[in-house]
């Protein structure tokens, strides 16, 4: 091989891995930067994250308010109080059918 | 100059070396204790309380469920004036203000002040602005049916540790299935203590506790409280209790006691013996309410049957010392099984014992489940042994026949019964049918079958014997019309320092009903009424009552 031809190729392999290593270092500084943005936005997530957490537990415990007055209103203690308060009496005397009634058959 | 280059890096060297070995120091011999301590600073580490599972009636409404609360916490140190803020709390609180200035005085960075404080007392006491009081999640339980069922219930208290535990009934026995399991997040927080995402996270999921779902009747159990209660009032009794159950299959639909407690403020009860549920605990002797199982016994043996003939029946019994007379005094020579029954004659039971004989007594006991355990699904059973075999007299065989001498609860008493009104077979009882999980999953308990002890053509002449005992006996005057209801009055005097005293009674009454196919057995025991000592003037009339609201919302139609 001529001098002048290992020259050139010796050329060109440096031009390649010049372009190679600038690539490289183009994609660490991107991502990098990439990297301390998305940090940096989750990092501060934290704050919205406990409003979520006080928000949720401020919802659950009104459903838990709900649901116990429900329950209290659903009791045979409540129903019963409330039927008597509204004049109704227990009507403890079966109704007895003791003829025969006709009944209307398909 | 050669010399002062050589101690140049001799010097350089030597502060090389130095600082290796203070970061020898600091990273591997304090290097553990420094990343703990690292780690307490930016990692929290909090526990995920799990639910505490619900107790809910046959019908899904929760009897016992939960509900949110705080305990109110202080750290005395942080507290300029401790007489001021116990002064302010203790109206919002309904405390003594000396007990939380006692508290706060303390010298600790943590003291608790009071339990189960709800929403709107915590607001109350926030708006106060006072330094180094906070709050601490704890739901406690709710009771929307109040102390419906409360000795069936049981309570939560705390354990040695100070976490949730259940004691007596349902939630101490099931206190493993409804307590849950907690749950851990570890989390990287900044110096504001809030959480930051990027961060490792580790969590353990909680396990919320599982649902009961009871075999308990809403309906039924507040019918048989309300008859209950309004039946310990009237014949001015101290206490008593009701139990109704499915003989087919010993689900117990309803069981009611009183005197109770409220188990929301269980530490308030004036008397801890009310937390025992007496429908499982309280050891009596049955009286009368026994005598149908011995006749039973004695005629699934082929020894007797509802027309054989008493021998002994013409006058007292005299066996040894002692002489065996009739509740009443009253005597029916010749009389037969039937009738016997029907009189609830002690005189006609010695001769059914003297048929049996002691080994076939004893058999049955043991078959019957009389001095073991039921096994029902409650924690607080207590049982009374049977005496040895070898230790009996001809008098403790007489005695056994009608319900003396021998102990048992309402619980063994009920399920055996029960074997006289599903044809014969004894069955476990049990208060729960179903275990709900919490991510949907159900486990049914079924009924269990622990052995046959009759055969039908026993239970069903029985059967009719105990027809005949309401409808002649001395509690026919309260028994509901139109119904065949199967049952027999007792009434039992109390042992005291080794003699029975005369004037205090347990009076009661078991029985079944419709007598042709029973939907519910029931057991009815008053404790020392004293408007009359008997069964069928008090323990009676009570059953009757329930019985015809219960076959009514049975829909069971009328025979007559």
């Amino acid at each position: 091989m001529l001098i002048q031809d290992r020259a050139a190729l010796n050329y060109v392999h440096m031009k390649n891995a010049s372009f190679l290593l600038t690539i490289m270092f183009l994609l660490i500084i991107v991502l990098a930067t990439l990297q301390v943005v998305i940090s940096n936005k989750l990092s501060t997530a934290g704050v919205q994250l406990t409003t979520l957490y006080d928000n949720s537990a401020h919802y659950r415990d009104e459903n838990e308010a709900i649901k116990t007055q429900l329950y209290s209103a659903l009791s045979m203690a409540s129903i019963s109080a409330k039927a008597k308060e509204l004049g109704f009496v227990v009507d403890s005397s079966p109704l007895v059918i003791k003829q025969k009634t006709r009944v209307a058959l398909k | 100059m050669i010399w002062r280059t050589k101690f140049a890096s001799f010097l350089f060297i030597f502060i090389l070396l130095l600082i290796v070995v203070r970061l020898f120091y600091w990273q591997i011999i304090k290097g553990t204790e420094i990343a703990q301590r690292a780690f307490s600073q930016y990692v929290r580490i909090s526990e995920l309380h799990p639910e505490r599972g619900e107790i809910k009636t046959s019908d899904n409404f929760p009897i016992v469920a939960n509900q949110p609360g705080f305990l109110l916490f202080a750290n005395p140190r942080l507290i300029a004036d401790q007489e001021k803020s116990a002064r302010d709390l203790a109206p919002i609180i309904d405390s003594e203000s000396s007990s939380i200035s006692a508290k706060l005085m303390s010298d600790l960075a943590w003291v608790s002040i009071k339990n189960k404080i709800d929403k709107k007392t915590r607001e109350k006491i926030e708006s106060l602005k006072l330094q180094g009081i906070d709050f601490e999640r704890f739901d406690f339980r709710l009771y929307p049916e109040a102390s419906l069922a409360a000795n069936l219930v049981g309570f939560v208290g705390k354990d040695d540790a100070g976490a949730d535990k259940g004691y007596f009934g349902l939630e101490g026995y099931y206190d493993r299935e409804l307590k849950g399991r907690a749950g851990k997040v570890q989390e990287i927080k900044d110096a504001q203590g809030r959480p930051i995402l990027i961060g490792e996270k580790k969590i353990e999921e909680k396990i919320d506790g599982r649902n009961l779902l009871l075999n308990i009747d809403r309906r039924v159990q507040f019918i048989v409280e309300e008859k209950l209660k309004e039946g310990i009032a009237r014949y001015g009794a101290k206490g008593g209790t009701v139990a109704v159950m499915d003989p087919k299959t010993g689900a117990i639909l309803a069981s009611a006691s009183f005197p109770t407690y409220d188990p929301a403020k269980y530490e308030e009860a004036t008397d801890s013996s009310y937390f025992k549920d007496p429908f499982i605990s309280d050891n009596y002797e049955p009286g009368s309410i026994f005598k149908p199982l011995i006749m039973a016994s004695a005629i699934n043996e082929n020894l007797v049957t509802e027309s054989t003939h008493c021998d002994n029946c013409s006058g007292p019994v005299v066996i040894a010392d002692y002489t065996v007379r009739s509740w009443n005094n009253k005597y029916f020579p010749d009389t037969t099984m039937m009738q016997v029954i029907e009189h609830s004659d002690n005189t006609g039971m010695v001769f059914v014992s003297r048929k049996l004989g002691l080994d076939k007594l004893f058999s049955y006991l043991e078959q019957l489940g009389i001095g073991k355990q039921t096994n029902v699904d409650l924690q607080g059973e207590a049982y009374s042994s049977i005496r040895a075999k070898n230790k009996w007299y001809p008098i403790d065989l007489a005695t056994a026949a009608f319900g003396q001498g021998i102990a048992v609860t309402p619980v063994q008493m009920l399920t055996a019964i029960s074997a006289i009104a599903n044809g014969g077979k004894l069955m476990e009882p049990h208060v729960v049918a179903k275990i709900e999980s919490s991510d949907g999953r159900i486990v049914e308990i079924k009924p269990k079958v622990v052995r046959e002890v009759f055969s039908q053509n026993t239970t069903r002449t029985v059967t009719e014997m105990m027809v005949n005992s309401v409808e002649k006996g001395e509690a026919r005057w309260a028994r509901p019309k139109g119904w065949k209801i199967a049952g027999k009055t007792g009434t039992s005097q109390i042992p005291i320092a080794g003699h029975y005293d005369p004037t205090r009674t347990v009076a009661s009454f078991v029985g079944f009903a419709p007598s042709e196919d029973p939907k519910f057995a029931m057991i009815v025991k008053i404790n020392e009424p004293t408007s009359s000592i008997y069964g069928s003037e008090t323990a009676a009339p009570i059953f009757f009552k329930i019985a015809r609201e219960l076959l009514i919302y049975y829909n069971i139609p009328l025979k007559e």
